[in-house]
């Protein structure tokens, strides 16, 4: 295969259509195992779940087909290093939420995000979790008496 | 009009004799302002965000509120599509052809100026409507069995078309993805659950509001959180605009704005559609009668004003199924039969009969809402453009937490913010490859109203397909629909070869 | 300001928040969670935030009202039986979601996780149909649907009336095609839209709407032994010659393993808020009576009802494998 037959396989829309049709054989055999229920003179629960996978898996052949036809750029990598980096913190921040104090964690979460973005300013760095911590704590437990996670 | 009374009248306006009331609302446009002129949050971020804080509140404060975010948080994206050619919410994607164009011009105040008047007639016009139509419709409604709730939301579906402004096979897949999304659950008419996995939590289904904010705000916050090479200059906003000229040029333009209005109520009616196509449809409208001497993509007024009339005329049309019906009519209002149901007031063909009252409290706060987002706006308009230059490491940080923060404070279940987290990532992949996250809303609002009634009218009319051709309403909806999507075809052929050609000729400046 | 002043500053709230935790008593020390699992706005929730304010005046600790609705209450009670069983958490179910649900599907709980503390109100099953229909009674009913074609509606398979109408037609030998709804108001629309001949509620969603000529509809039978004090005017199934007494009950139940003390402590209090008059007469605006069981009756109520839908859900083909 020559260098311009594996570009045509890294075309955005032949990824995108192969990611697609991967999604739509496995969401299709995951509704194929849905229980058909009591019967009843309808269309069994798997109806409509069975149109939308067939319908991801067409539009992921389709999209491959026109990527495969229509020359187009490559796919370039969709994340960068920083957008991972927070990603990852994003997910801990989530994972963390119901288990951790809710003060301690914005002071934690709040200045590892902006560090990770680049803000090096260490007034920022002190004042921006200590406002949102209080803003957080004010809105939402003392006026709104939603109940957070704390650890006393 | 017999279900609105006197008394309901005397029972709304008392709903103003509340102090309270004007601060929510003024305090909800400052919030509806702050999150359209964010680009990336948008007026169904800012409701859903602040949804739960609502739930202590009364009925009339909630959707004090609620409404004052809804009315400025549509318009407010215009701020960044002017000031800075970025859309603030998808709605305002047709205000930059002409918007930035004035504001390169050095006419950004006036650019401004026109568009918050232009949403405010916007407003006014379709809770106009609102007033006459809705009580029709809702008698209406109480004929209408599950055929004609199928035909209205495959209405709804189609209009995905709409907002794939990309490519509608990404769209479609995105509908697919969505509908997919809102199967998940135990299946209201068979009673088994499907796609649970064995996960008690997938039991409900997936949570609307935690899949919501994660498809718009944390993926929006993940694409901001990339390396910039360029640094996002807001233009300096200039002295002109006067509020009088730019209400002549509204008077001069009169045909525009009511057709806009028209246009913007009626796509807000129909089930999940928004104000992005409503003012694509109303751009392409005015651009097509076109005047000698207009010169649209180069900073034509009547332009903008189409496309800002249009969506903020969306308001009043979403609001009329919602509280005819029960089918929101956009994103937001999806979010407000929650907000509403909350309070014990449940939307539909009865909401009018029983809380005739409330409704009139509703047009008037809207009407009030209006007021407020212009009078908030203008003595701010200097200070919106400064919003532009909040810093991203400032904005990413307390917008997940709030976001987390909220969607923990719906139902308090560390499992909603897992899914806040995967619909957040799900959203981002999506973006950054060009699909249509409106589109899986769409999908996730209308897929149980499509499937549910479809199935339903197949039981009640044995299995009969045709019923749905036959029963006179829902015949009559997929008779227009075969008509409108054969125009619109001509229609979307037309406007995306002018818009080829405006974007060539913006691109040479 | 500089780190360490916000450290200290931090230190210190955290200290003064310690102390505040350390003040121990007896049960209960900390603030009770009850789950409510429906949405904000229903009956269910106001039955459930009435007894929540004044258990928490009662016992002196904060009573926290959280919503997780889901699969007709499902979700929340299995995040309840997921709990710590320190008495700290109670959640409110139904005939519905503590004795059918665990049968029908993978819901995350069976009885047996479940610590019965105080049933609390109930409102018997009702059929109901357009006031301009043929169908007067039970008999005419029943003649309706003797081809099967029938078509009628209840507020959810799995619900309360849906599964007491179910187990009705399995005892009469009868069938029908059931369009589902998601709340009693949706499956009154469409009683009054024609789209089905007839529909099963809870009595409390239709008390207040009888004789309203906005919503022409009659109740055709109440399943309850005696006339129901709600709708006084409406026949009871046996009066017509078809006993049927088919109640739906909302009561409290904590996660198995919750100490007895707690579990005696807050059902004598749940005993106590419902036969207040402020109770009553807010169970007036919702049509439902008071039903109090203590934790042994209430459990003994879970299991019997367990036993009799176990039947109805094997002739329907909705038991889980």
């Amino acid at each position: 295969m020559t260098a311009q037959g594996k570009s045509t396989l890294l075309r955005e829309d032949v990824v995108i259509g192969l990611v697609l049709v991967g999604l739509g054989v496995a969401a299709t055999i995951a509704a194929t195992g849905i229980a058909q229920g009591p019967q009843q003179r309808t269309l069994p629960p798997n109806t409509v779940p069975l149109i939308c996978t067939i319908g991801l898996l067409l539009c992921g052949v389709f999209l491959t087909i026109k990527g495969l036809l229509v020359p187009q750029k490559a796919i370039g990598l969709p994340i960068d290093s920083r957008q991972f980096s927070i990603l990852i913190l994003f997910i801990a921040f989530f994972l963390a939420f119901e288990h951790v104090d809710f003060r301690l964690l914005i002071l934690v979460f709040v200045p590892a995000c902006k560090l990770l973005m680049g803000c090096r300013s260490w007034p920022q760095l002190i004042i921006t979790p200590v406002v949102t911590m209080l803003g957080v704590w004010g809105f939402f437990v003392q006026l709104f008496k939603v109940f957070l996670p704390t650890w006393m | 009009m017999d279900v609105i009374t006197l008394a309901s009248l005397s029972e709304g306006f008392a709903v103003l004799s509340d102090p309270w009331i004007y601060v929510l609302i003024v305090f909800g446009s400052l919030v509806g302002l702050v999150f359209g002129a964010t680009p990336g949050l948008t007026a169904p971020a800012a409701i859903a965000l602040i949804l739960p804080i609502t739930y202590s509140m009364g009925i009339h404060a909630s959707l004090a509120l609620l409404l004052g975010v809804y009315v400025s948080g549509y318009f407010s994206g215009s701020i960044p599509a002017i000031l800075i050619n970025t859309p603030g919410t998808p709605g305002n994607a047709a205000t930059t052809l002409e918007g930035y164009p004035m504001a390169r011009a050095g006419r950004a105040n006036e650019a401004l100026t026109i568009a918050v008047i232009s949403s405010f007639i916007g407003v006014a016009i379709s809770v106009l409507l609102l007033l006459t139509v809705a009580p029709v419709m809702a008698r209406m409604a109480l004929t209408f069995t599950s055929v004609e709730y199928f035909a209205l939301a495959v209405v709804g579906i189609l209009c995905v078309a709409g907002i794939s402004q990309g490519s509608l096979i990404k769209g479609l897949a995105a509908a697919f993805f969505g509908i997919l999304v809102s199967t998940v659950g135990i299946d209201g008419t068979s009673g088994v659950p499907r796609f649970t996995f064995g996960m008690p939590e997938l039991l409900g289904g997936i949570a609307i509001i935690p899949a919501l904010i994660g498809l718009f705000a944390i993926s929006e916050m993940l694409v901001q959180s990339r390396r910039r090479t360029t640094a996002v200059d807001a233009l300096p906003v200039d002295s002109g605009g006067s509020i009088l000229s730019v209400i002549g040029l509204h008077v001069r333009h009169r045909w525009t704005v009511l057709k806009s209005g028209l246009i913007g109520t009626f796509i807000g009616l129909l089930p999940g559609t928004g104000p992005a196509i409503a003012s694509w449809i109303a751009y392409g409208d005015a651009m097509r009668s076109k005047q000698p001497g207009e010169q649209f993509g180069k900073g034509e007024a009547r332009g903008l004003i189409a496309c800002e009339t249009s969506n903020n005329a969306v308001i009043g049309g979403a609001m009329i199924p919602l509280l005819t019906l029960g089918i929101p009519g956009d994103p937001v209002t999806a979010i407000l039969i929650g907000a509403m149901m909350i309070q014990g007031v449940e939307p539909g063909p009865f909401f009018l009969r029983d809380h005739s009252g409330l409704f009139v409290a509703i047009v008037l706060m809207m009407i009030l809402a209006n007021i407020a987002m212009v009078a908030t706006f203008l003595p701010l308009r200097r200070l919106a453009a400064k919003i532009l230059k909040v810093p991203y490491h400032l904005i990413v940080p307390v917008v997940v937490v709030v976001a987390a923060t909220a969607a923990y404070a719906v139902s308090y279940s560390a499992f909603d913010i897992l899914l806040l987290g995967v619909f957040g990532f799900i959203g981002f992949l999506m973006m950054t490859n060009g699909f249509p996250v409106a589109a899986v809303v769409l999908g996730i609002v209308l897929g149980p109203i499509l499937e549910k009634n479809f199935r339903n009218a197949l039981i009640a009319n044995n299995m009969d397909v045709t019923v749905f051709l036959t029963r006179p309403i829902s015949g009559l909806i997929f008779f227009l629909l075969a008509a409108t999507i054969v125009f619109m075809q001509v229609r979307k052929i037309r406007t995306a070869r002018a818009q080829r050609t405006l974007t060539a000729d913006t691109a040479q400046h | 300001m500089s780190l360490t002043r916000a450290l200290q500053a931090s230190m210190v709230l955290a200290a003064s928040l310690t102390v505040a935790g350390m003040a121990l008593a007896d049960y209960p020390e900390k603030p009770i969670r009850m789950i409510i699992p429906y949405a904000q706005g229903g009956a269910t929730d106001a039955i459930g935030r009435m007894v929540a304010d004044p258990l928490s005046a009662a016992l002196g600790v904060p009573v926290v009202v959280t919503n997780q609705p889901g699969a007709g209450g499902a979700v929340g009670v299995a995040a309840a039986m997921a709990a710590a069983p320190d008495g700290y958490t109670i959640v409110v179910g139904s005939d519905s979601s503590l004795s059918a649900r665990p049968l029908m599907t993978e819901s995350g709980y069976t009885i047996d996780s479940m610590q019965a503390v105080a049933r609390a109100v109930e409102a018997p099953m009702t059929f109901i149909v357009a006031e301009s229909s043929p169908i007067n009674t039970i008999d005419d009913l029943l003649t309706a649907m003797a081809d099967g074609n029938m078509v009628w509606s209840s507020p959810g398979v799995g619900s309360g009336p849906f599964l007491g109408a179910e187990a009705f037609f399995n005892e009469k030998g009868v069938t029908a095609q059931h369009v589902t709804a998601d709340s009693a108001g949706e499956a009154i629309i469409k009683v009054l839209s024609g789209e089905v001949q007839m529909a099963s509620v809870v009595g409390s969603n239709i008390a207040g709407m009888i004789g309203d000529p906005a919503q022409p509809i009659k109740v055709i039978g109440v399943a309850s032994a005696e006339r129901w004090s709600r709708l006084p005017d409406s026949p009871t199934f046996a009066e017509q010659g078809h006993p049927f007494d088919r109640p739906v009950w909302f009561g409290f139940v904590a996660p198995a393993g919750t100490p007895p003390e707690a579990v005696n402590t807050l059902s004598a209090e749940i005993e106590k808020i419902l036969t207040s008059p402020e109770s009553a007469e807010l169970l007036a605006t919702f049509h439902m009576t008071p039903a109090y069981q203590n934790p042994v009756e209430f459990a003994a109520q879970i299991k019997s009802e367990a036993e009799s839908v176990a039947v109805v859900l094997q002739a329907l083909g909705m038991q889980k494998e």
